[in-house]
């Protein structure tokens, strides 16, 4: 991970496009959750080397990018530092496979090759289709949205604590760093040395901290269950817009569109 | 380490996310059946944000000059009791899942249990706890920090080999991968396994009753050791064994189940939809005959190449003009609502 | 409304925080409470809540014993609103957390709605209510804060520095807000200008009891007694030129 200050603004970026009001915005929580994991799924199930399958797979972040108004410049970000994780991956099958595919214009385009462009397609697609449910759905919905999925609410609870105070606990650690490094000039970072006190008592301040939320908490009236609002069903504009996206990734997964559209071209 | 959406099959996704829904299901039961500490609610939350914000603050390594950070399991583990660590950073997890895409969605399952099930689970019960149990000291909480550390991240890094081999979406060889991963995550552990140890050491100095209290845990005694051991053991051999061969048989998981639960193989035509749309192609007369009978060519090690091979031309020059006409109409659509807001807004 | 009987509170370390402290606060009252560091300020609030019980003593909130059985009834009636509004803004948006408090005592999500419009109106935050928690400003957070508390409609408010954070013009905003705001209040502060505009009545503690105790004009302009005490006069009085 890139240091806080990146991070959060990485944060801030998505929360901030989450707050627009589109007609992806306005879809329920749980339907893009559903929609998403879909998705994946499909983009996962397609084997080694089928890019010219995977392209077509682009206009659900295209078009939906679009209705939601995501700005390109986030996704685009983070897709460049998720890519090299890849990259490394992939790299082995460049190496491994040298068999020749297909030839292309003289050139020898091997099994590698094709793969490697895959993977790096594939981590395209699922990174941006992550960022594109977050983009448009904001935290709080999510959450919603993942009690109504029936994940345990102990579970949506710690999510939205830990959500809740990373901002928190980032600033007081921020300023514990800014304070270490002004008396220690000739470093970077924090040594290594002094990394045990350091987050030893960023700890300390953490469970004061838990300390003073579980009394508040305990004012008014928590007895170990924290209470959220009645689940939401998802809509019937919400099932369609499953049935509708999902039977269009497969289509997209049982034909073979780039080669109908190439066809008609040559 | 994490592990990511495009390295993964479906199956191993699946497999990997039903695995870590047992464990944390498991982990609900027992920290909400032992009289629910109301407290560790707050203090689990603000322990995560702790998490996220400490593998933000990079520290430098003598010698080598780079930097490292750390994971936290056995930490988090020692400070509130391994049920109650899995779920914090199950939490953790799914937020860096969502927000920086890291590993992403499908491999949520593969990353909580390579860096959460197992450190929790299975490192600070076998190593950890035993060795702090019988007295706790800085010389014993160092030498147990470190050991569960360490080994809880090789096997971290074993299991991310095994899954990706099972996946078989990239080509490197078993051993070699091995060869790779795991000496470079013995030295990644090896830091933060000091460092986790000089986190403990400070704690066990200024509030040695936070270590005492996570040690307490009444819930810990009830792990049976040995049926964890047998189930993960078990765990292993499939997805190592058995999934891996099945995978490189069947490179695309999701279509092989598809076959099996239609009874035909989708590939060659006769199931409905592909019928149709095969017939809807025909008439259309576009359909190039050889796209498909390409496809049927699995089973070969590149099976998906070969589907290359025919489609080559064809494939590439439609994916680009696929690719443009993706473009061009999130292009138009956000063409279209510009100038329909500028139009509301005056 | 609160009456306090010789209570006392120790510390696990065996440190004495207080010592029969005794005092009582009727109906209506605006009561601040000043003092050094570790005078016990914080902690008589906490006692009164029931966070802490003392082990000496007893605390009457509206004729209701604060102990074990009773703390639910109690912590309906008195409310606390925390210096830190970071400590008491758990929840991640605005409206549930405003809502925690009531949907913990089982009123139905449509009284909950209800409520908090109700209070969004009065305190001006009908805009804030969809933000999530940790966007909002300093003032803002505090305002939300004592929404949370407010809306459970308790008689009884306990504020733990409610001015620390803020800058002038939020905090004037404030103060004139719990100068208009009728309910029976209890704080706890540093800010001696703030006690002298707003308190009816302040209680000086000194080493966990009552050093002094009277009307907010006569006590905190005595500049031997607050010199006594380890404090000081309001800025307002000190006649800096």
């Amino acid at each position: 991970m890139q240091d806080i200050k990146s991070s959060i603004s990485q944060m801030n970026a998505l929360e901030l496009s989450a707050q627009k009001n589109t007609i992806i915005h306005r879809l329920q929580a749980p339907v893009k959750i559903i929609t998403t994991v879909i998705y994946l799924l499909i983009i996962i199930s397609y084997g080694q080397g089928q890019v010219s399958r995977l392209i077509p797979c682009f206009f659900y972040p295209a078009v939906v990018m679009a209705l939601g108004e995501i700005p390109f410049k986030t996704i685009a970000g983070r897709l460049l530092i998720a890519l090299p994780f890849s990259l490394f991956a992939g790299i082995s099958n460049l190496m491994f496979s040298r068999e020749t595919a297909f030839i292309l214009g003289g050139i020898a385009v091997t099994a590698g090759m094709v793969s490697f462009a895959s993977i790096m397609l594939k981590t395209a697609l699922c990174v941006t289709a992550v960022l594109i449910l977050i983009a448009t759905t904001d935290m709080n919905g999510l959450a919603y949205g993942m009690l109504s999925l029936r994940v345990p609410p102990v579970i949506v609870t710690q999510i939205m604590l830990t959500y809740r105070y990373i901002g928190v606990i980032a600033e007081e650690a921020s300023v514990m760093r800014h304070a270490y490094l002004l008396r220690a000039p000739n470093e970077k970072g924090i040594r290594m040395k002094d990394m045990g006190a350091f987050l030893g008592q960023l700890i300390i301040r953490s469970f004061d901290r838990s300390e003073r939320i579980y009394n508040a908490m305990k004012c008014r009236g928590y007895e170990g269950r924290i209470a959220y609002s009645d689940r939401e069903k998802i809509s019937l504009k919400g099932w369609a817009y499953i049935t509708v996206t999902s039977v269009f990734f497969l289509l997209l997964r049982f034909v073979n569109v780039s080669a109908l559209v190439g066809s008609l071209f040559l | 380490m994490h592990m990511s959406d495009a390295l993964l099959s479906a199956t191993v996704g699946v497999t990997m996310t039903a695995a870590s829904a047992g464990a944390i299901g498991h982990s609900i039961r027992k920290i909400t059946k032992f009289e629910m500490d109301e407290k560790k609610i707050p203090m689990m939350g603000v322990m995560g944000a702790f998490v996220f914000a400490a593998q933000m603050i990079n520290f430098t390594i003598p010698v080598t000059g780079s930097s490292g950070h750390i994971g936290g399991g056995i930490l988090l583990a020692a400070l509130l009791g391994p049920y109650h660590a899995l779920i914090t950073i199950a939490s953790v997890l799914l937020i860096q899942c969502l927000f920086f895409a890291d590993g992403g969605l499908l491999a949520l399952g593969c990353n909580i249990f390579n860096m959460g099930v197992l450190p929790c689970l299975v490192a600070y019960p076998l190593i950890f706890r035993p060795i702090v149990r019988k007295a706790m000291t800085k010389k014993r909480i160092t030498a147990a920090s470190v050991l569960a550390v360490v080994i809880g991240l090789q096997v971290g890094s074993l299991a991310v080999v095994l899954q990706t081999q099972a996946s078989g979406i990239t080509e490197l060889p078993f051993l070699s991968f091995v060869a790779l991963m795991q000496p470079i995550h013995l030295a990644i552990g090896a830091v933060e396994g000091l460092v986790t140890a000089a986190v403990l050491c400070f704690i066990y100095q200024m509030r040695s009753e936070i270590l005492e209290s996570a040690m307490r845990d009444s819930s810990v005694n009830g792990i049976p050791v040995k049926k964890v051991l047998v189930i993960l053991s078990l765990a292993a051999v499939l997805t190592g064994g058995f999934l891996s061969a099945y995978a490189s048989a069947n490179p695309d998981g999701l279509e092989w189940s598809i076959a099996g639960v239609t009874g035909e193989a989708e590939l060659e035509g006769d199931s409905g939809l592909h019928a149709m749309i095969a017939g809807i192609q025909e008439k259309a007369a576009l359909l190039p005959d050889y796209a498909f009978k390409a496809e049927s060519a699995e089973n070969s090690m590149f099976g998906d190449a070969a589907e290359t091979v025919g489609t080559s031309v064809s494939g590439i020059a439609g994916g680009l003009v696929t690719m443009a006409a993706a473009v061009l109409t999130g292009a138009l659509i956000s063409r279209l609502k510009k100038r329909r807001n500028t139009e509301a807004a005056a | 409304m609160l009456k306090i009987e010789s209570i006392s509170v120790t510390y696990p370390d065996g440190h004495k925080v207080l010592e029969h402290l005794d005092f009582h606060i009727e109906k209506g009252e605006t009561v601040g409470i000043v003092g050094t560091n570790g005078a016990g300020k914080s902690t008589l609030l906490m006692s009164v809540v029931g966070i802490l019980i003392p082990e000496e003593g007893r605390i009457l909130v509206e004729g209701t014993e604060v102990c074990k059985k009773n703390l639910s009834e109690i912590r309906r009636r008195a409310g606390v609103v925390f210096q830190n509004p970071d400590d008491q803004l758990f929840m991640s948006n605005v409206y549930d957390d405003i809502a925690f408090g009531l949907r913990n005592y089982g009123d139905s999500e449509e009284t909950v709605r209800e409520k908090i419009s109700g209070i969004a109106g009065v305190l001006g935050i009908e805009k804030l209510l969809q933000s999530h928690s940790h966007k909002l400003s300093g003032g803002e957070k505090r305002i939300a804060a004592l929404a949370s508390i407010l809306v459970m409609e308790p008689s009884l408010v306990l504020f733990d520095e409610p001015t620390s954070f803020l800058d002038p013009k939020t905090r004037r905003k404030l103060m004139n807000f719990l100068k208009g705001l009728e309910v029976t209040k209890l704080i706890a502060t540093h800010d001696l200008d703030m006690a002298l505009e707003i308190c009816d009545r302040v209680l000086v503690l000194k080493d966990g009891a009552v050093f002094a105790e009277g009307r907010a004009r006569e006590i905190l302009a005595d500049e031997k007694l607050m010199d006594a005490a380890g404090l000081e006069l309001p800025f307002c009085m000190q006649g800096i030129e």
